[in-house]
């Protein structure tokens, strides 16, 4: 009851568009991060940078280096240790070709996915501007 | 003590929870978890102008969140992972309690895995009892009103007369290989199942599956 009192009291849609938008984000997160490999091999906080700067997903760090070790435990990525000048050494990842063609897929789908949806959400946008 | 040492300790006492919590898992890979994190830390920790110290450890923390969820998060993808092609029954049942606690379709998983377990255990109980207590160890059947009256271990013997004999040991046996087979099989049908279905969030928090994983599941 309480619940439903303080959901009632909520600005009506901001709740649910803030969720939204976090689950949506995560769900994008897979194909981002198998995107900025694209091009070489990167470490987890490289990774995590080139996702703030070039897609401005803000994901929680502790999100990405499970999702990183998942998917070099289903052989999309590959792992080495390389020694670094800071003193430590970092884990650097980069795609196999499993990966690559896991990325390729991914990003077509996702490609038609987003024209399909923007074609639908478009008058939406139009009202709203 | 030096900020650097205090920043090292902070480290270290950080490292050490997320281990507590990964002790399932397989030491070369924990160390290699750990090494990792450490790396990333510091990494983040020199991004700041400061350099490393103690507040700028604190806010590298802060970004990967707390240790007990970070370890979760590990094991449940890596459990997962393992789980979905391994004959351990002990693995399997660790990892569907995992799931069960996250979702009711787990729980559900869960408890069916559980019976087909005990079920199994149950019939290898009977197939080893039965030289132990010939007289209390079978299948006991009402010839009359043409009903069971007890299959198993029961004390005391019935009046009834059992039917199996000492063909319950093969038979104990064969069941219970059965069982366990079919268990294992539809336990590991699930969790890969559910590993496809839930992505790579539902550790931490719950969220559904991607829709990378959704599109694949229902190819």
């Amino acid at each position: 009851m309480t619940e439903l009192v303080k959901s009632a009291s909520r600005p009506v849609g901001t709740i649910d568009t803030d969720k939204w938008e976090v689950q949506f984000r995560k769900g994008c997160l897979e194909l981002a991060i198998l995107a900025t490999l694209w091009d070489g091999k990167l470490y987890g906080l490289e990774i995590l940078r080139r996702l703030e700067v070039t897609s401005n997903l803000m994901v929680s760090e502790g999100t990405v280096y499970p999702l990183l070790s998942r998917l070099k435990a289903e052989g999309a990525l590959d792992s080495e240790w390389v020694e670094s000048e800071a003193g430590h050494p970092r884990k650097y990842y980069r795609l196999t070709s499993a990966g690559r063609q896991r990325a390729n897929a991914m990003a077509r789908m996702w490609s038609e996915f987003s024209s399909n949806l923007f074609s639908l959400i478009s008058p939406l946008l139009k009202e709203s501007g | 003590m030096k900020p650097e040492s205090v920043a090292e300790e902070t480290i270290h006492v950080y490292l050490l929870r997320v281990k507590e919590k990964l002790r399932d898992l397989p030491r070369a890979q924990v160390a290699e978890i750990l090494t990792e994190l450490r790396s990333h830390i510091l990494d983040r920790a020199c991004l700041a102008n400061a350099g490393i110290t103690d507040a700028t450890v604190h806010q590298a923390l802060d970004r990967l969140g707390p240790p007990e969820d970070l370890a979760e998060m590990y094991l449940t993808e890596n459990l997962l992972e393992t789980a979905g092609t391994t004959r351990s029954p002990w693995l399997v049942m660790r990892t569907l309690f995992r799931l069960a606690l996250k979702s009711a379709w787990g729980l559900g998983i869960f408890f069916v895995s559980l019976i087909g377990y005990l079920a199994a255990i149950g019939f290898f109980v009977c197939a080893a009892a039965k030289p132990l207590y010939p007289s209390h160890v079978g299948l006991w059947w009402n010839t009359e009103s043409h009903t069971l009256v007890g299959l198993g271990f029961i004390w005391p013997e019935p009046s009834e007369r059992e039917v199996l004999g000492w063909s319950i040991i093969p038979l104990g046996v064969s069941l219970g290989c059965f069982m366990f087979f079919l268990t294992t099989r539809f336990a590991r049908w699930n969790i890969r199942r559910m590993r496809r279905s839930r992505g790579a969030y539902s550790a931490g928090d719950g969220v559904g599956s991607t829709w990378w994983s959704r599109a694949r599941s229902l190819r």
